[in-house]
Formats: C-alpha cells, sequence, structure tokens
C-alpha cells in the first residue's frame, strides 16, 4: 500500500513537471490565407491547432492569425514570415523568443508577478524585448526595424546598440526605427521633421550649424552624435556619477 | 432509386470537401508565391500584377492576361502595357498604385498622370519612401512592404 503510494506520488510530480515545462501554442483564429510549416511542408494554419516550438507562420495578403502562448497574445498581420523558435513556462518562468522574418507583429505580453517573463521578437537588425505590455513590431528589408509601443515598456538591443527601454502609448508614432546596414537607430523626431512644412531645430543649435542643415539636408544632423555619445567617447565609457539624494 | 440517393449523398459529402482542400491547396500556394518573391532582388511586372490580384482579394489565374483582366475589372488601367518579364521600377509601380488607390491630393499627377508625379504622389502618402528614384528597380522585400501599406490603406488601415 505504501509502495503504491510512493508509485501514484511520483507519476503525480512528473506529470505536474511535463505540463509546466511543455507550455501551449494554440490558434485562436484565422483570417485569409496563412500557413504554418513544421519540416519541409508548408500547410494551412486552422483555428484551434496546437503548435510546436520551432513552427513557421506565413500570411498572404488581407490575411492574420490569432496565435495564443500560454497568456500571451500575438496577432500575426499580413504578409509576414515569422517562427516561434522557443516557448517555455516553468514555476518561476515564462520565455518566449519569436523570430521576425519580414511583416508585421502585435504581442501583449501579460506580466504575472509570480513568474519572471520574457517575450523577444528579433528581426535581422536587432531584438526587442515586450515587458508586461503591448507593441506592434515591423520589419521589411527597405524600411527595417520599426516598433510601436501601444502600451507599458520594450527593451531594444543587438550586439552592436546598447539595449534601451523605451516607453509609449501611441498607435500612430513608432519609437524605434533602425534600418538595415545602420547600427544607430533613427532619431525619434524622424517622422515629425520629415513631415513638417519647416526645418525643426534642436534648442541648442547654432547659426552656423543652421547653415550646415539648411546646405546638406537632415542627413548629418541625423547621423551627429549626442550629449550622452559624445561624453561616452570622452570617457572611453567610463563615468563616474555622484548623485545626491534629498528627501523631502 | 436507392443508388440515386447514394449519388447524392456522396455528391453532397465529396464536393465541400474537395473545395476545401482546394481552398487549402490555394492558402498555400499564395503564401509560397509571397515567399519567392520576398527572395527576389528584382521583381517584374509578372509578379507585380500577381501580387496586386491577391491585393484585392481575388485568386492569381496562370496568365497574365487573365490577370491584367482582373486588374482592369476592379477599375486599374493606367501602366498595364508591359510584357511579362520586364523589370519593374518603382515609377512603373507608383502609375498602377496611384490609380488603384486613386490619389488624387497630387494636383502634378492629377494633371499629367505620369510616373514621375505618381511616384511623388506615393511618397507623399507614406506608400513608398523619399530616398529613391522613378528609375530605380524594385526587390521583393520592397514589393512586399509597399503592397502591405497598400492593402492597409484600401482596406481602411484594417
Amino acid at each position: 500500500m505504501k509502495r503504491r503510494t510512493i508509485y501514484m506520488s511520483t507519476i503525480l510530480i512528473m506529470l505536474f513537471a511535463v505540463s509546466y515545462g511543455f507550455a501551449e501554442i494554440k490558434v485562436q483564429s484565422v483570417r485569409g490565407s496563412v500557413a504554418y510549416k513544421l519540416g519541409k511542408q508548408w500547410r494551412a494554419l486552422r483555428s484551434g491547432m496546437s503548435l510546436k516550438e520551432g513552427t513557421k507562420i506565413s500570411t498572404g495578403a488581407r490575411s492574420s492569425a490569432v496565435i495564443l502562448l500560454d497568456n500571451h497574445r500575438l496577432t500575426v498581420r499580413q504578409l509576414t514570415m515569422m517562427k516561434i523558435y522557443s516557448n517555455k513556462l516553468t514555476s518561476t518562468s515564462s520565455d518566449t523568443k519569436i523570430g521576425l522574418k519580414y511583416g508585421r507583429l502585435n504581442a501583449r505580453v501579460k506580466r504575472i508577478k509570480t513568474l519572471k517573463t520574457s517575450f523577444k521578437i528579433s528581426t535581422p537588425v536587432a531584438t526587442s524585448s515586450v515587458r508586461g505590455s503591448e507593441e506592434e513590431v515591423f520589419y521589411g528589408s527597405k524600411s527595417g526595424m520599426i516598433v510601436w509601443v501601444l502600451d507599458g515598456t520594450i527593451e531594444t538591443g543587438n550586439p552592436d546598440l546598447p539595449s534601451r527601454f523605451i516607453t509609449g502609448r501611441s498607435p500612430s508614432r513608432s519609437v524605434f526605427i533602425l534600418k538595415p546596414g545602420t547600427f544607430k537607430p533613427l532619431n525619434l523626431l524622424f517622422n515629425v521633421t520629415n513631415a513638417s512644412m519647416v526645418k525643426i531645430y534642436a534648442d541648442n543649435t547654432t547659426d552656423d550649424e543652421k547653415g550646415v542643415h539648411d546646405t546638406f539636408g537632415d542627413e548629418i544632423f541625423d547621423n551627429t552624435e549626442g550629449a550622452v555619445e559624445f561624453l561616452d567617447n570622452l570617457l572611453q565609457g567610463a563615468a563616474t556619477v555622484n548623485i545626491d539624494l534629498i528627501w523631502p | 432509386m436507392k443508388f440515386r440517393l447514394l449519388i447524392v449523398v456522396l455528391l453532397l459529402v465529396t464536393v465541400p470537401l474537395l473545395a476545401q482542400r482546394s481552398r487549402r491547396g490555394d492558402t498555400v500556394k499564395n503564401v509560397t508565391f509571397v515567399h519567392e518573391i520576398a527572395e527576389k532582388d528584382a521583381v517584374n511586372f509578372g509578379d507585380t500584377v500577381r501580387f496586386l490580384v491577391l491585393i484585392l482579394g481575388k485568386e492569381p489565374t496562370n496568365t497574365l492576361a487573365s490577370d491584367l483582366a482582373i486588374l482592369k475589372g476592379a477599375g486599374i488601367t493606367a501602366g498595364l502595357q508591359y510584357a511579362e518579364s520586364i523589370p519593374m521600377k518603382k515609377g512603373m509601380l507608383a502609375l498602377i498604385l496611384a490609380d488603384y488607390l486613386k490619389l488624387g491630393d497630387s494636383l502634378f499627377y492629377m494633371i499629367f498622370k505620369t510616373q514621375r508625379y505618381a511616384f511623388t504622389a506615393c511618397i507623399a502618402n507614406g506608400i513608398m519612401d523619399y530616398d529613391a528614384s522613378e528609375y530605380d528597380s524594385v526587390s521583393g522585400g520592397e514589393l512586399i512592404e509597399i503592397m502591405s501599406k497598400v492593402s492597409e490603406r484600401a482596406s481602411g488601415g484594417k
């Protein structure tokens, strides 16, 4: 009797561990032409299907799919090619890695306080990490990687680019644009300056600099280093900052 | 009588199944077409016409002539006079898209209807990038990006 209880307990513990190890990837809905590939052949994707790690998903024109990865929701927009690299769930952490070859994804990531959540979307130029928030990520070979933060904070970076935290809540204004072949994201006011009827200068721009800008256009300003990069070069990456905390 | 009934039942069961199978085949074919386009360094006129048929929500056919007929049926008439293998230039593409999207907010395009002003109208509407010329060829990746914007715009941003 005692031995039987031990066996049963062992089986139950193992089942519990397995259910935590294999996180669920489920297709919630499909619209239009959406296909998936696991192995060598592309097949039509249908709602209600369960997917495995390593599955590629591709959408055609006027098509989309909503994928549920445990508590997170990933919307694959039209004309997109992506891959689910990994989706792991343990009792302490949730770890998802998505690769975006081209197209657009919307990720709504639920953050559970008891779980260390990591949800990364990688494109050929950079990786964006959603931290309990909602973001829209686009990648195209011409425009590069464009990120819109709809809610909360995200972290972006690549091996050549120091990671940065970006907060936003606007679906119409992108907050991160990194073109292929460049190592530095475009100025956040890039779209504003391009759309403006008059030239927009920073407050500290001198008349000489404005003259150079009038002659050579936006390129020079967008490529000049900011104060942080200047100081960083001057101090060769190491700096000491003394902060006096004054409590009210 | 029983035999006839059997045939009717068989038809009722198999026809929807075959139709569903054909739809799945179309899904894979359409998606594979986009993958092939993505790998191309430069697309041709035939690729563009086929892609635009997909954007219209129709199934491309096997011939350029019938695909062009679909476009003409949807009211697109400008810039469709090329041979299938002609490499696509941005100006050629802009003229077709400006006609499809009825871009009427560019005065010069409204007057002249040329590739040059259609290209300017597409830039002004955020469909194409400003850092190029109308004589530049269109890569597969670029065509996907542009068509994605066109499709969003045509469906009212959805």
